[in-house]
C-alpha cells in the first residue's frame, strides 16, 4: 500500500511538472491533460494489474456517461444566461422519474421512455424559461436572486417527485442481472447500453456543437451573450435552443444514471448536482467541450481510485483532483486564458 | 446635397432614467466618407454610436438609416439593414475559432455567402487568415480587434460604426488599425467612428464632428478641425502630439 501511495505521489509530482509546462503554453491545457491521465493510467496498469485497471476503467466510462450530459447543460445554462442552476440536478431525477411512469406504470417500451423523458424535461425547461428566468431577466435581477430561485426550484421538483412517487426506491424494467464478459471484464448488459449510448450522444453533441450553425450561436452566446446580440444573432431563439438541449440532455442523463445504478430516488439528482459542478469547473465554466470532457475525466478518476482506496471515499478522491487542478489552473482545463489587451 | 446615409436628428438618449447623456446630437454620414466624433471622455461619443444601433434607446430624436428612421429597433434587426457595429472592448468570442467568429458574422444578413466573404476577410487580414484555426480568446489585443472588425464586415455592411478601435492598442497596432480602416473605406464601407485618439483619427476622415456634454459643439472637415485654435486648445490638448 505504501508503494502504491508513493506511486500515487510521483503521478501527482508528474501532474504538477506538466501542469507547469503547460502555464509556459508550449502545450494546450487538454493535451496536457490527457497527457497527464495517459501516465497516470500507465501508472495504475503497472502497479494495479491490467485486469483491475480495465474494469475500473469500464466503470468509470459509466459515470463519465451521465456525468458529461449532466454537465454539458449546466455549463451552457451558465455560460449563456449566468444562471447558476441548482435545479439542474433535479431536472436528471425528473427525467428518471418520467420514464419510470411511462415505462413501468404505462407499460411503454424502454427506448420510448427515454424518449418521454427528453421530451419532457425539454419541455420543462423551456416552461421555466419563460415563466421564471426570462421573466426574471427583464427586471434585471441579480445573480443571487436568481440562484436562490434556482434553489427553491430544485425543492419544489424534489418535493413533488416525493409526493407522487414516494421516497421508495423504483427501478426501470431494464435487465440488471444479466452480465457480458469480454477480455475478462465483466460489464451489466445494462450498463454497456448506458456506455455504448451515452458515448454515442456525447460524441454527437460534441459534434453539433463544434459543426452546426445553431452549436456555434450556443457556444459564442456562452461566450458573449452581448455580442452575439450585436452580431446579429437572434439570441432569444439560441436561448430557447439552448434550454432545450440542455434540459433534453439533463433528462437523458437522468435515465442513463438510473438504468445504470438499478434505482431511484428522489434524490438522486441533487447527490448527482455536486459532482456536475465538479466536472463544469473542471473543465472550465461555460465551455461546452471542457463539460463534456471534465465528466469524462471525473467519471475516470473517481472509479480509479477505487484501486487505491477504500470504494465509500471516491466522491473524496473526485473532489481532490477538482481542487488539485485549479490550484494549478485556476480557470479550468478549457477555460479562457484571459490575456491583457 | 444627396441625402444622407445615415443621419441622426436631435438625438437625446441615456443610461439612467431622467438622466440624459446625449442632448439633442445632429450627424450625417453621407456615402463613402469616413467620419469621427471627437470630444472629451463623457461627451457622449460611444452612447452616441449605441444609440444609433439600437442598444439604447432614443428618448427623442430620429436614427435614419436612407431615410428610414430605425430608431426603436433591435440590434440584430438593424444588423440586418446594412449597419455593422464593432464594440469597443470584448468585441470577439474567446472560446471560438478565428474562423468560427467569422462565420457567426455572417448571420446578420441572410443570404450572405460565408465562405466567400470569409475568404475576402483574409484577403483584407492576411493575419487572420494564417491564423484561421486559432481560438480568438489567445491573441493579442490588435489580432482581436481585427477579428472584431472583419465579423462586423462579414455580411457586407454599408456603413461600419467603430467604437474606439485604437483603445488600449500597443502603438504599432494603432497604425496598422487605422490603415485597415482606411482600406475598408475605400473598398466602399461608409465609416462612422468614435475616437480618443483624436489627431490621428481626424486626420484620416473626411468629416468630424466634435461633441460636448452630449451636444454638437464643432463639426468640418477633419484637416479644418485639427487646425481651428479652438478645437485644438479645448479637446486636441493644445498644440503639440501630446494625444
Amino acid at each position: 500500500m505504501e508503494v502504491e501511495a508513493a506511486e500515487a505521489g510521483a503521478v501527482e509530482k508528474e501532474r504538477g511538472r506538466l501542469a507547469g509546462l503547460s502555464s509556459g503554453a508550449s502545450l494546450s491545457p487538454p493535451v496536457v491533460a490527457g497527457l497527464i491521465v495517459a501516465s497516470i493510467a500507465v501508472a495504475l496498469i503497472v502497479t494495479q494489474g491490467l485486469q483491475p485497471f480495465g474494469q475500473t476503467t469500464v466503470n468509470g466510462l459509466i459515470s463519465a456517461s451521465y456525468f458529461a450530459l449532466g454537465a454539458v447543460g449546466l455549463t451552457l445554462v451558465y455560460g449563456t444566461l449566468k444562471l447558476v442552476n441548482f435545479a439542474h440536478g433535479d431536472l436528471l431525477t425528473l427525467g428518471a422519474y418520467v420514464a419510470f411512469v411511462a415505462n413501468v406504470s404505462l407499460g411503454l417500451p424502454i427506448l420510448l421512455a427515454v424518449l418521454c423523458s427528453v421530451a419532457v424535461v425539454a419541455a420543462f425547461g423551456v416552461a421555466t424559461e419563460r415563466v421564471m428566468w426570462r421573466p426574471m431577466r427583464a427586471k434585471g435581477a441579480g445573480l443571487l436572486q436568481l440562484l436562490i430561485m434556482t434553489l427553491g426550484l430544485a425543492f419544489v421538483i424534489r418535493y413533488s417527485i416525493q409526493l407522487f412517487a414516494g421516497t421508495q426506491p423504483r427501478s426501470l424494467e431494464v435487465d440488471v442481472t444479466s452480465s457480458t464478459s469480454f477480455v475478462g471484464l465483466t460489464i451489466g448488459q445494462t450498463q454497456l447500453i448506458v456506455v455504448l449510448a451515452g458515448f454515442a450522444v456525447l460524441l454527437a453533441v460534441g459534434a453539433a456543437l463544434r459543426f452546426t450553425s445553431l452549436g456555434k450561436q450556443m457556444r459564442a452566446l456562452s461566450d458573449n451573450f452581448e455580442l452575439a446580440e450585436v452580431a446579429g444573432i437572434n439570441t432569444d431563439r439560441v436561448v430557447l435552443a439552448t434550454w432545450i438541449f440542455a434540459a433534453g440532455l439533463a433528462g437523458l442523463a437522468g435515465v442513463l444514471y438510473t438504468s445504470a445504478i438499478g434505482n431511484m430516488t428522489p434524490n438522486l439528482g441533487f447527490f448527482l448536482l455536486l459532482s456536475l459542478f465538479a466536472a463544469v469547473i473542471l473543465g472550465g465554466i461555460g465551455n461546452a467541450y471542457g463539460a463534456l470532457a471534465g465528466g469524462v475525466l471525473l467519471g475516470l478518476t473517481q472509479e480509479w481510485s477505487t484501486l487505491l482506496v477504500d470504494a465509500r471515499w471516491k466522491l473524496a478522491v473526485g473532489f481532490l483532483v477538482l481542487i488539485l487542478v485549479l490550484v494549478v489552473r485556476p480557470q479550468g482545463l478549457f477555460g479562457r486564458q484571459e490575456r491583457a489587451l | 446635397m444627396t441625402q444622407p446615409v445615415l443621419r441622426t436628428e436631435g438625438l437625446v438618449a441615456g443610461y439612467v432614467p431622467e438622466v440624459d447623456i446625449l442632448n439633442g446630437v445632429d450627424v450625417d454620414l453621407h456615402d463613402g466618407e469616413i467620419v469621427t466624433i471627437v470630444g472629451p471622455n463623457g461627451a457622449g461619443k460611444s452612447t452616441l454610436i449605441k444609440t444609433v444601433f439600437g442598444l439604447l434607446a432614443a428618448r427623442e430624436g430620429r436614427v435614419l438609416l436612407r431615410g428610414e428612421d430605425i430608431a426603436g429597433r433591435k440590434p440584430h434587426d438593424i444588423s440586418r439593414s446594412g449597419l455593422s457595429y464593432v464594440p469597443q472592448l470584448d468585441n470577439v468570442f474567446p472560446s471560438l475559432t478565428i474562423e468560427e467568429n467569422l462565420g457567426l458574422g455572417a448571420l446578420a444578413r441572410k443570404g450572405t455567402n460565408a465562405g466567400e466573404r470569409t475568404e475576402r476577410m483574409y484577403e483584407l487580414f492576411p493575419r487572420l487568415g494564417e491564423r484561421r484555426k486559432q481560438v480568438a480568446g489567445t491573441m493579442s489585443g490588435g489580432e482581436r480587434q481585427m477579428v472584431a472588425m472583419a465579423r462586423a464586415l462579414m455580411p457586407d455592411p454599408e456603413v461600419l460604426l467603430l467604437d474606439e478601435p485604437s483603445a488600449g492598442l500597443a502603438p504599432a497596432f494603432v497604425d496598422a488599425i487605422f490603415e485597415k480602416v482606411v482600406e475598408v473605406n475605400e473598398a466602399g464601407v461608409t465609416v462612422l467612428m468614435v475616437e480618443q485618439n483624436a489627431r490621428r483619427a481626424l486626420a484620416m476622415s473626411t468629416r468630424g464632428y466634435v461633441l460636448d456634454l452630449g451636444r454638437n459643439r464643432f463639426q468640418g472637415p477633419g484637416g479644418e478641425l485639427l487646425e481651428d485654435p479652438k478645437v485644438a486648445e479645448l479637446y486636441l490638448g493644445g498644440g503639440g502630439s501630446r494625444i
